[in-house]
């Protein structure tokens, strides 16, 4: 028989405040047994991350627990005095969130961070502590331990923060490890690491691992067993390959669904070709740091060549800090560029012919004005009799799928999917010829992308736009385009059709290739021997 | 806005509407002249003929204060306007330029501010005669440097902001920019600005009128009545103290909370209705 490490039982939480009351988590049931990894998959909103939440007895004001158990140990997570909660939440379980800048004090080194975790609970000395954290950090793969360990937060890198991060959860050797999206904000090369990282720890000391995700590509790479989220209910609990193979209830099969369309590689290529749009030819751009008496130049683009056709769709892949956002701001000439040509070959005014929607739309609408206001805007400046512009506004949202309703709601008020379409409606407004997206599904859930996958692939079609699609993703690049550029260090290494790039020789394209996820979890490249692990952590003990 | 916050906002404006109006109504309120002299009835003690006493020269000190109220008000808004237009001007230019212009623009605002107010106030009264105008102006020459700096940092940083671009990207022009989204965004600092600027230019009359520099003696003003005062204080006479005095503590205070809450209503929709940011 199994040894279940974590046992939640018919947990319900409900969330109370003056005006409402809403069941957020209604009676969940799930185990996690020990050594093994057990995904949460879920939507925004189905209540994943309040579930970890609950698991540390963390739940934020105006939640509370109205019934169930959470059973750690053997032991009543909700019952704990004081001392037991902080032996509990400190040295039994460590946890990692998505987003590392809130979880460390700005002020105080990556060292620090450690002496105060260590002396808690521990007695170790400062020099022991220290012996021990670079240990830590080394086995996370960090390069030169020592100056991290002396590191400011801001001074990492968002990959290395979350490896520290990971470190600081794992110092205390705990039971098990509650991972909330750690990788959801990371590049897909540091996402894979990551993974392989806490897989790693998992096999090496047996260690169980409670992962909250949205993306079922994870759940391929890293899953022992699913427990599919769904508006507070668990409508599917199943180990991870009858999962994929055989789904039971219809939510599952449309998240399956939603993973091949976004995993599909595409096929077709552009055949409404219409002659070169833009034409990009050898451009370079660099940033200047006055430093005393010296400038020091950081070069962000260089040598850049490229054409885009009228109707196609381009991907511009690359990391963060490769270029690509910079590349995309020459293109909108919204900075100067010193070396170079860019080209416009297109009908209507550069201005208008070319828009552009931000990777964060709300940061890119005026917080003083409604949707109707965002979006009608580039009327006012070309132009456009006023009656005339409620219907257009109209008719573009309609075209992105929004209802005409939400025209007097403040973008604030929307959901992530949501507020992209608002920033796309802005931009088909003026009727562009290409359409220039920065990320536009770093923030959505797999069902938003594909949604937004598929309307992306429709205005394409339907009104001729051109589009080029900046990302770190690779797979999402080969399922929407055709034509496909790989960035790195400011230069294009790479170009090539989609279908065509999973065949590349190029060493960098190589690299991003592998880093992708597995489709399927048979597929798994590092099966973990799950016997040689656990006799590993024996004989260590 | 919680009931007693509207409370006190409903009472701070029926105080200055009340004050408003009582000024303006002076000839109608008072009988007596606030120039007229009567030896007769000098320093009396509040009495049902003179509600608030006379002063030194027998003058009824509430007609006093009524006229008095007169010019006090209308050196502070006349004085916050300019202020205000000098101020906003030149920080939204000097904002919205950058690079060496703004450069130069600021150090020649640094080299004012580093002149202390007061000093520039009396040097300038040597070349002026001292009337309503000049101290109005004076005021507002002297006060428009703070509002600049705030305007042009604030402009500055909003220049940056992503939905800027993104305007540019749909179109606009830079005076597009200008009014449709950098100006609109500093309203509510250029209205909290110019409401602390009443405060500040009543004060500042009052210093410059108790100085004796500011508006000519014989007219009243609150600061003048209060330089007056201080001789008479000693002797017992406190009412010629204590009233202008006061006026101009309730005012003052009744103006800078009225800008707290025009703060909050000025506030971005989503603080408004109480949501996320």
């Amino acid at each position: 028989m199994k040894e279940y490490l974590l046992i939640v039982e018919d947990l319900s939480i409900q969330l109370q405040n003056d005006h409402e009351e809403q069941q957020l988590l209604d009676h969940v049931s799930f185990v996690v047994p020990t050594g093994e990894i057990v995904a949460i998959i879920g939507e925004s909103g189905s209540g994943k991350s309040i579930t970890a939440k609950a698991m540390l007895n963390l739940l934020p004001k105006g939640m509370a627990i109205s019934s169930g158990k959470i059973e750690f140990n053997h032991k009543n997570v909700l019952t704990m005095n004081k001392k037991q909660r902080q032996f509990y939440r400190g040295t039994q379980v460590g946890f990692v969130f998505q987003d590392t800048s809130a979880t460390f004090d700005a002020l105080r080194t990556i060292g620090q961070h450690f002496l105060e975790l260590f002396s808690t609970h521990t007695e170790l000395s400062k020099k022991e502590v220290k012996e021990r954290a670079i240990r830590l950090l080394e086995d996370m793969q960090l390069q030169n331990a020592e100056n991290v360990y002396e590191s400011y937060p801001f001074e990492l890198s968002g990959g290395m923060r979350q490896r520290v991060q990971l470190a600081l959860a794992l110092a205390l050797n705990p039971l098990l490890l509650i991972a909330d999206e750690p990788t959801t904000a990371l590049d897909s090369r540091i996402q894979a690491e990551v993974l392989h990282l806490i897989k790693d720890w998992s096999t090496r000391t047996g260690g169980s691992v409670l992962f909250i995700t949205h993306d079922l590509g994870v759940v391929a790479e890293m899953a022992d067993y699913v427990v599919v989220l769904k508006n507070g209910t668990v409508v599917e609990t199943a180990p991870v390959v009858p999962l994929f193979d055989q789904p039971v209830h219809e939510h599952t099969k449309q998240l399956l669904h939603y993973h091949r369309e976004l995993t599909n590689i595409r096929e077709q290529l552009n055949q409404a070709v219409g002659g070169p749009l833009v034409t990009v030819e050898n451009v370079g751009k660099a940033y200047f740091k006055k430093k005393w008496f010296r400038k020091q130049s950081i070069q962000a683009v260089r040598d850049v060549s490229f054409h885009i056709q009228k109707g196609e769709i381009v991907g511009l892949i690359g990391e963060s800090g490769s270029g690509k956002s910079t590349l995309s701001r020459l293109l909108l000439q919204l900075e100067p560029y010193e070396q170079g040509k860019i080209t416009w070959h297109g009908d209507p005014p550069f201005r208008k012919g070319v828009q552009w929607v931000h990777q964060d739309p709300l940061a890119s609408f005026d917080p003083r004005w409604n949707v109707e206001k965002i979006v009608g805007e580039g009327l006012d400046y070309w132009k456009e009799k006023s009656d005339n512009k409620h219907k257009k506004v109209k008719e573009v949202l309609q075209k992105v799928g929004l209802h005409e309703k939400i025209c007097s709601v403040y973008p604030y008020e929307l959901s992530g999917g949501m507020k992209q379409r608002v920033a796309i409606a802005r931009a088909l407004l003026l009727e562009p010829e290409l359409l220039i997206l920065d990320e536009p599904f770093a923030s959505l859930d797999m069902s938003s992308q594909a949604r937004m996958l598929s309307l992306l692939q429709e205005i394409n079609k339907k009104g001729k736009t051109a589009i080029l699609f900046i990302s770190h993703d690779i797979r999402a690049a080969m399922a929407l385009c055709h034509r496909i550029l790989v960035m790195d260090d400011g230069r294009i290494v790479e170009e090539a059709n989609a279908n065509e790039l999973s065949s590349s020789i190029n060493f960098y394209t190589n690299c991003l290739l592998s880093s992708m996820l597995t489709l399927h979890p048979s597929d798994r490249i590092h099966e973990k021997n799950k016997l040689g692990g656990k006799e590993y952590a024996i004989q260590k003990n | 806005m919680s009931e007693k916050r509207k409370w006190l906002v409903n009472g701070l404006l029926c105080y200055l509407l009340f004050l408003l109006l009582a000024t303006i109504l002076a000839p109608v309120l008072t009988s007596y002249d606030p120039l007229s002299i009567g030896l007769a009835k000098t320093l009396q003690p509040p009495s049902a003929a003179h509600l608030f006493g006379t002063d030194e020269l027998g003058r009824d000190v509430l007609t006093r204060l009524l006229y008095g109220g007169r010019i006090s008000l209308t050196v502070g808004a006349a004085a916050m306007i300019i202020a205000i237009v000098i101020g906003a001007g030149f920080g939204v230019i000097s904002g919205f330029l950058g690079g060496v212009a703004d450069r130069i623009m600021m150090r020649i605002l640094d080299a004012l501010l580093s002149i202390p107010s007061i000093l520039l106030m009396i040097g300038i009264q040597v070349f002026i005669p001292s009337s309503l105008l000049s101290v109005v102006v004076i005021i507002g020459m002297t006060s428009w440097m703070p509002i600049a700096r705030l305007i042009r940092t604030e402009i500055m940083s909003l220049k940056g902001e992503t939905f800027i671009q993104a305007s540019v990207v749909v179109g606009a022009s830079s005076t597009q920019l200008l009014t449709r989204h950098l100006l609109p965004q500093c309203l509510p600092t250029i209205i909290v600005m110019s409401i602390s600027g009443v405060s500040h230019a009543i004060l500042s009359e009052a210093t410059l009128s108790f100085l004796g520099i500011g508006i000519p003696p014989h007219e009243p003003s609150w600061g003048n009545m209060l330089m007056g005062a201080q001789s008479y204080l000693l002797s017992g006479a406190w009412w010629i103290a204590l009233f202008p005095g006061l006026l101009i503590t309730c005012t003052v205070l009744a103006v800078t909370f009225l800008g707290d809450v025009l703060q909050d209503r000025f506030a971005l929709p989503q603080i408004k209705k109480g949501g996320r940011k």
